[in-house]
């Protein structure tokens, strides 16, 4: 019973003392935020840097023809496809001789000469034969750019393929030939649709802003979590300050190293909440989220950071070192817990032991109480 | 002789540390495994993940699919949209792609309920190249339906589609042959775990110097330079600085050069300097070693921060 008198009358003087430290806290909390807050907002900015696809740039040379109108427009569509866009540069030449120029110069990587009657062959499946020239095949751009041209020309072939099926099939059925011609225009249209109308059928999303949390909001909850840890800097004197003669009288009311440690761990909470309590109202505004659920259930994550300052602190022997370890331990904990990079990204090992350790867990748990679950 | 003999003292004190050893330690240990890794081989695998939540004839049909056209992407399955959106974030995939149920019917009818939902990074650049492949493949699998659909003649629904099948196999639809036949290899170089020795290295030296500051500032408050001159004490704090920082520069030095010759050595040698002056300026206002032990962490944690997004950016 003494003992239980004991601790709780050194927590209440451990709160009165907390009275001293109040100013230090907020102004520490929030500076060491705002330098954690920057750091995570540049690695989520330079993370993924944008990229830009090796451009191949091909020449094609038309024939004027009948189907020089249908050509156009066949190649108008095909410019202002996306993967075209992304991958290669379509030049059009004037003859077929300034094309081999361009090859033999190295400027273009492929030369397509379009046959005469290219479309109409295409039609009535004669399909003439295209002349595709190349300077090099061996290049990962040129492997690329093939492949592209392989879907283009698949998705042609499979428009053909249902055009001359439905023909053949209401031929053989003996359908009235505006029906025949209805039809025709219609699996034409029909194919036209699912092949190049993709837009319709897909969407884009950025990966680093899907899953629970997008990128920069895990690293404000990350950037919050390791300020949280280092208001430990600030207190450590508090958590620390009990010095050899109280100890000595402490223990001869039979008070040990538990009582006092349960004392420091129970009174560090109210220190980190306090900590905490500006940041999520900082970071509401600026994020324009609002969670007041948030207030309570950052309480399990505030428990977890306390106890691991406390621990240390018992262990280590002075302010220093106390300071130098959770420095470590906390890096270490952001790191593993995907608090500096996302966790998918970090070395399969590390992902191994993450879930034994409790960076993502508080991580999550900060990120939940702030932009909500 | 005085000042070699301060210098012996204070290496000896410094080195007996225990800090100082686990830095010492921690930097060749880090080296050794530098060394002592495999070189891990390059490859120019371009891998997309795809997530079929619908398992069907038609899913099936396409990774067939892909098989048949050898196609230059090397499309795999993964168990789940989380891990979809895992390995897009990792970069372990050019992009991701998660095909809801029912993708397919409603794709065959030109209905738009349930989209592909193609997941990339900004650091993507060929996904839209990559969906050209996929959708190729769909519309391979779907055509048979998508031919019945466009065509109201549901009798004659068996006819159509084996003739589909029929000119899908044949030559006479317009096909091209694949070009890039050259001998590209797709695992081209080899390259070494990067481990960031010099950036470890420079944060060490930091902290060593300050270390030497906290040492000297402690032995001042307990009254130990009582004796000295003004001009002594401050000899000593060189000193003291000095021989913290010197043996973690030699040992970060080599350990540098054995990484990656002589490319760092020299910023480092520069990096040293201007720390040491840095500290010896910042010890004019900082004069005792509570003041240090508070600011100590958090000129770490700068120190960290910067020198490794300066290496990201």
């Amino acid at each position: 019973m003494n003992n239980i008198k004991t601790t709780f009358r050194l927590l209440l003087t451990n709160m009165k003392r907390l009275k001293h430290y109040i100013l230090q806290i907020i102004i520490s909390v929030m500076v060491l935020l705002s330098i954690c807050s920057l750091a995570g907002y540049c690695i989520s900015k330079k993370l993924y840097e944008e990229g830009t696809a090796a451009i191949v740039k091909v020449a094609y040379y038309l024939p004027e023809d009948e189907d020089e109108k249908f050509n156009n427009f066949g190649l108008r569509i095909i410019k202002e496809l996306d993967g075209t866009k992304e991958v290669a540069e379509l030049i059009e030449v004037e003859t077929i001789e300034e094309g081999y120029e361009l090859l033999e110069k190295g400027e273009v990587l492929y030369y397509i000469i379009v046959p005469e009657m290219f479309f109409s062959g295409i039609m009535d499946s004669t399909n003439p034969e295209l002349t595709v020239l190349f300077r090099d095949n061996t290049g990962i751009g040129s492997y690329i750019s093939n492949e592209l041209f392989l879907s283009y020309a698949r998705y042609l072939g499979m428009a053909q393929s249902g055009v001359y099926s439905a023909l053949d099939t209401l031929r053989q059925y003996d359908y009235p030939a505006s029906d025949i011609s209805d039809a025709q225009g219609n699996v034409n249209m029909t194919f036209l649709d699912r092949s190049l109308n993709k837009d319709s059928y897909m969407e884009k999303a950025d990966a680093t802003e899907a899953g629970s949390f997008t990128l920069i909001q895990r690293y404000l909850a990350a950037a919050l979590m390791i300020s949280l840890f280092f208001v430990s800097f600030v207190i450590m004197p508090y958590l620390q300050g009990i010095n050899k003669g109280i100890r000595t009288k402490l223990y001869t009311l039979s008070t040990g190293h538990f009582h006092i440690f349960i004392a420091n761990f129970l009174s560090c909470i109210p220190a980190l909440y306090m900590a905490f309590v500006p940041c999520y109202v900082v970071l509401s505004i600026i994020c324009k989220t609002f969670n007041p659920l948030g207030l309570i259930t950052v309480l399990p994550a505030i428990l977890v950071i306390s106890l691991i300052i406390n621990i240390i602190s018992s262990i280590c022997q002075n302010e220093f070192t106390s300071n130098m370890t959770i420095l470590a331990v906390t890096l270490i904990i952001a790191y593993i817990g995907g608090g500096i990079l996302p966790q998918a990204m970090l070395p399969s090992g590390i992902q191994g032991i993450s879930s034994y350790i409790p960076g993502n867990y508080l991580i999550t748990t900060i990120a939940s109480a702030i932009f909500g679950a | 002789m005085i000042t070699l003999n301060r210098l012996n003292v204070f290496f000896k004190r410094i080195l007996y540390r225990k800090t100082y050893i686990c830095m010492l330690a921690f930097l060749i240990i880090l080296t050794t495994t530098y060394k002592l890794l495999p070189a891990k081989k390059q490859t120019a695998d371009i891998k997309v993940a795809i997530y079929n939540e619908e398992i069907s004839q038609y899913s099936e049909d396409m990774y067939t699919c892909f098989d048949e056209i050898n196609t230059l992407y090397n499309f795999y399955p993964v168990d789940s949209k989380n891990e979809l959106i895992d390995v897009v974030q990792s970069g372990k995939v050019e992009c991701g792609f998660f095909i809801p149920a029912d993708f397919y019917i409603n794709y065959i009818s030109g209905s738009n309920d349930t989209p592909i939902v193609m997941y990339n990074t900004p650091a993507s650049t060929l996904s839209s190249a990559i969906c050209e492949t996929l959708f190729s493949c769909i519309l391979k699998v779907c055509s048979p339906d998508i031919l019945t659909y466009a065509i109201d003649a549901t009798a004659h629904n068996q006819y159509l589609m084996e003739k589909m099948e029929e000119y899908i196999n044949s030559d006479e639809i317009f096909t091209l042959e694949s070009l890039a036949d050259g001998e590209f290899s797709f695992h081209e170089e080899t390259y070494h775990i990067n481990i960031p020795v010099y950036e470890i290295s420079i944060i060490l030296i930091i902290f060593a110097s300050l270390l030497g500051l906290l040492i000297y500032l402690q032995d001042k408050e307990k009254g130990i330079f009582t004796a000295l001159s003004r001009k002594e004490l401050h000899a000593i704090k060189l000193v003291s600085i000095f021989t913290a920082l010197f043996p973690i520069l030699v040992v970060g030095f080599v350990c540098n050069i054995i990484i990656s010759g002589l490319s760092h050595s020299f910023s480092l040698l520069l990096i040293s300097l201007v720390t040491f002056i840095a500290t010896i300026i910042s010890s004019l206002i900082i004069r005792k070693s509570t003041h240090l032990n508070k600011v100590l962490p958090l000129v770490m944690l700068i120190s960290i921060i910067v020198i490794f997004l300066g290496t990201l950016i």
